[in-house]
């Protein structure tokens, strides 16, 4: 598949530091990108130059293989991490003039709001000033300008700060919605269980680098340290003595008569091998490989 | 429409709904007009007349001090001391007591005793009446006639006529101080707008989802023009409105006026120069010729200024002044999180504007002054000084280079303006220093 965002070598420099060296990423269409990494890494930075708020010191990003212009901006749309609204202006007369400088004309733009607003069951804050409205509510309605123009590129820094569980899910079934509709997704945050959830493909930066990058999925492979968990009944004792050596049991615990146990298999054995070493002293009720989660990926990737 | 023409749009009707901006534009005329009558208005609604009682030790005053709207003089009392007459009177508010005394004329002296201050009008009606008889008299002892004194009274008129056009140096002396000033409150009550306007973005956070579609040059020209829009809406109406209010409202007094007859009218006047008022002798007649001539001369001067220059170079110089300013106004905006750090930013800018302003003094007395023409040349100052000048007549290449110049520091300030601008917006939690706007015009 095409990508949609392809950065090359970028650098960035600030006076008193380097926020990002040569960093590279590649998007591909259709996805849901996460952009991790800790505070101060360079994520705001590279995620600035993609949206050409700031242009970089060396490197280009290409836009499906072609140098990003001002008119790459409707095609694009961004929800930056810190973000906030005109207080004095009524709420509908401000997502107007924000998607009315998307491009979108006056009609359109209207009616797509008007179709959002009911979506989000907001519909009777249309004539509110921004102030009356709680930072929940104001979200919303900077998530509905976001996504009005349908831009094939959505650049969402920390999209679920400050919503509550319903809502998280509310906004979670929408980008998984857009997703399918086509639209590309670019996930920059620190709540790893939604990246497990959502993200096909990540970048991690520290220190300015992109310091691991590749589909969810193989990262969490890659990372594997070759865990499984095994839930068996019988003696716990000739259990233990069966694998002595040869495994290396970490943590077991016992609930209502089953035994549940973490085992590391060293690389010379199989799975298989370790089934057939316990097989004949217990009866095996569950048998699963343990990946390691994306929080402890991120700890090791960024501690090294 | 395009993106620049929506910011512009957004700036001007938010700022026009508000109601401070209902408020200035409806007060701004009448506190205009309100301070061009207050004086007319105080002069004319003269209290009840004065009652004085005269204590003449000379005797040669009884029943011949002219009364005024103001005075009403009393010699019943002639008879008594000035002490009994005092005693009388002690407790009495509306009453005045004139002491006379023999020596009046030697010691050019006379006392106005009152329980409570009597209104200025009154002391200089009497001066002005004791005066006028201590003259006369005066004349006669000395054997002169006092017709041929009303005969020897001169009025010269000099007519100013420069290159063939006929001006008054007060005349343009108030052209020129009244179209600076102007320049100067534009520029500072809209400039300092821009500037929170400004602030107002970067620190509500809706800065970065604006700039991620509209590049930050455009925002900033679309607020500048925005708010320029705005002020000259404001400024029309207020044209609009104070020349409505200064019609009815000298409608109104000479209509006052006309009833009692010519004798406000001279006194009016009267009071307006008092000093002047005093070296004549005739009075009345004079101020009345006076006024006339006067009238006379500012319509003279209304049709002998080259209003073309005058409101041509007003334009350009207002524009001008306005774009500088509200540009260099914006980059601090940008640049500080906190109304209070604008301080340090503000004073070096404002400096140029404020400088103009108490110069100004100097460029009206003398126009083609060094000083004068240099700060008319001198952007940061030069739509405040050459304004002042205009009136006086300014050589063409000195116009022409200070509006070139002019021009060139306007776009080197929005240049300037824009870099720092850009960078402001997203830098937050930082206290900044010179040092590092500096360096801000250099990123990319």
């Amino acid at each position: 598949m095409a990508n949609i965002i392809t950065a090359n070598h970028i650098v960035k420099r600030y006076s008193k530091h380097t926020a990002l060296n040569d960093v590279n990423i590649n998007v591909p269409e259709g996805s849901i990108y996460g952009l991790l990494g800790p505070n101060g890494a360079g994520k705001t930075s590279l995620i600035r130059i993609i949206n050409q708020i700031t242009a970089p010191d060396e490197g280009e990003v290409l836009f499906f293989n072609e140098k990003m212009t001002l008119g790459h901006t409707s095609k694009i749309g961004y929800l930056p991490e810190e973000r906030g609204l005109y207080k004095k202006m009524k709420v509908g007369e401000q997502a107007l003039y924000l998607a009315q400088l998307k491009g979108l004309n006056k009609a359109d733009a209207l009616n797509k709001l008007r179709d959002w607003f009911k979506k989000f069951e907001i519909i009777n804050w249309w004539d509110k000033k921004v102030e009356e409205l709680s930072k929940g509510m104001a979200q919303k309605v900077q998530f509905i300008v976001t996504v009005l123009h349908e831009p094939s590129l959505l650049i969402l820094d920390e999209p679920f700060s400050g919503f509550d569980p319903i809502n998280v899910e509310l906004i979670r079934n929408e980008l998984l919605r857009l997703k399918n509709t086509g639209s590309t997704i670019i996930l920059s945050t620190h709540n790893m269980a939604s990246v497990e959830e959502l993200c096909d493909h990540i970048t991690l930066i520290n220190h300015s680098k992109a310091v691991l990058e590749g589909s969810v999925h193989d990262i969490r492979q890659n990372y594997k340290e070759h865990l499984w968990e095994l839930q068996f009944t019988g003696k716990e004792d000739s259990f233990t003595s069966a694998i002595e050596n040869k495994f290396f049991p970490q943590q077991i615990e016992t609930k209502k008569g089953v035994h549940l146990i973490r085992i590391k298999i060293p690389s010379e054995f199989s799975p298989n091998d370790l089934l057939k070493t316990v097989l004949p002293v217990c009866e095996v009720h569950g048998f699963t490989e343990i990946l390691p989660s994306m929080s402890e990926i991120f700890i090791k990737a960024v501690k090294g | 429409m395009s993106k620049i023409g929506l910011i512009i749009q957004r700036e001007y009707t938010t700022r026009v709904r508000k109601k401070s901006f209902l408020i200035m534009t409806v007060l701004g005329p009448l506190l205009f007009a309100g301070v061009i009558f207050a004086p007319m208005i105080i002069a004319n609604s003269v209290s009840k007349a004065r009652r004085v009682v005269v204590v003449d030790e000379t005797k040669s005053f009884s029943g011949i001090i002219p009364q005024t709207e103001s005075t009403v003089y009393d010699y019943s009392y002639s008879p008594y001391s000035l002490s009994e007459v005092r005693k009388l009177f002690a407790d009495s508010t509306g009453v005045s007591v004139l002491y006379i005394p023999s020596n009046v004329v030697e010691a050019n002296k006379a006392i106005l005793y009152s329980k409570t201050d009597p209104d200025v009008t009154v002391v200089s009606d009497i001066e002005y009446s004791l005066d006028n008889i201590i003259e006369r008299s005066k004349m006669k002892a000395n054997k002169l006639d006092s017709n041929l004194i009303d005969l020897v009274k001169t009025n010269i008129d000099v007519v100013n006529n420069v290159n063939n056009k006929v001006t008054s140096s007060v005349y343009n002396l108030v052209l020129g101080y009244a179209s600076s000033f102007l320049i100067y409150m534009f520029i500072f009550m809209y400039s300092v707008q821009v500037m929170r306007g400004v602030m107002e973005e970067k620190i509500n956070r809706i800065v970065e989802i604006i700039i991620s579609s509209v590049k930050p040059f455009q925002l900033m020209m679309g607020k500048v023009i925005g708010v320029c829009l705005v002020g000259l809406t404001q400024f029309m109406i207020w044209v609009v409105m104070s020349g409505i209010l200064i019609s009815v409202g000298t409608g109104l007094i000479e209509q006052q006026q006309i009833k009692p007859g010519n004798a406000r009218t001279g006194q009016i006047i009267r009071q307006g120069t008092d000093a002047q008022a005093k070296t004549d002798f005739a009075g009345m007649k004079v101020s009345k010729k006076e006024a006339i001539s006067k009238g006379a001369s500012i319509i003279e001067n209304l049709e002998n200024t080259n209003w073309l220059l005058v409101i041509g170079c007003f334009i350009f110089y207002f524009l001008g002044g306005y774009l500088l300013y509200s540009s260099l106004f914006a980059a601090i905006g940008s640049a500080v999180d906190q109304e209070t750090e604008t301080q340090q930013f503000m004073l070096p800018v404002t400096a140029p504007l404020i400088l103009s302003i108490i110069i100004m003094q100097n460029i009206i007395r003398d126009p083609q002054s060094t000083l004068a023409v240099w700060f008319s040349i001198i952007p940061l100052t030069s739509p405040i000084a050459m304004m002042a000048r205009i009136p006086f007549g300014v050589s063409v290449w000195q116009l022409l280079l200070s509006m070139v110049l002019l021009i060139s520091a306007i776009l080197g300030a929005v240049w300037l303006a824009g870099r720092i601008y850009r960078v402001g917006l997203l830098m937050y939690g930082k206290k900044v220093s010179y040092k590092e706007l500096g360096k801000w015009l250099f990123y990319k």
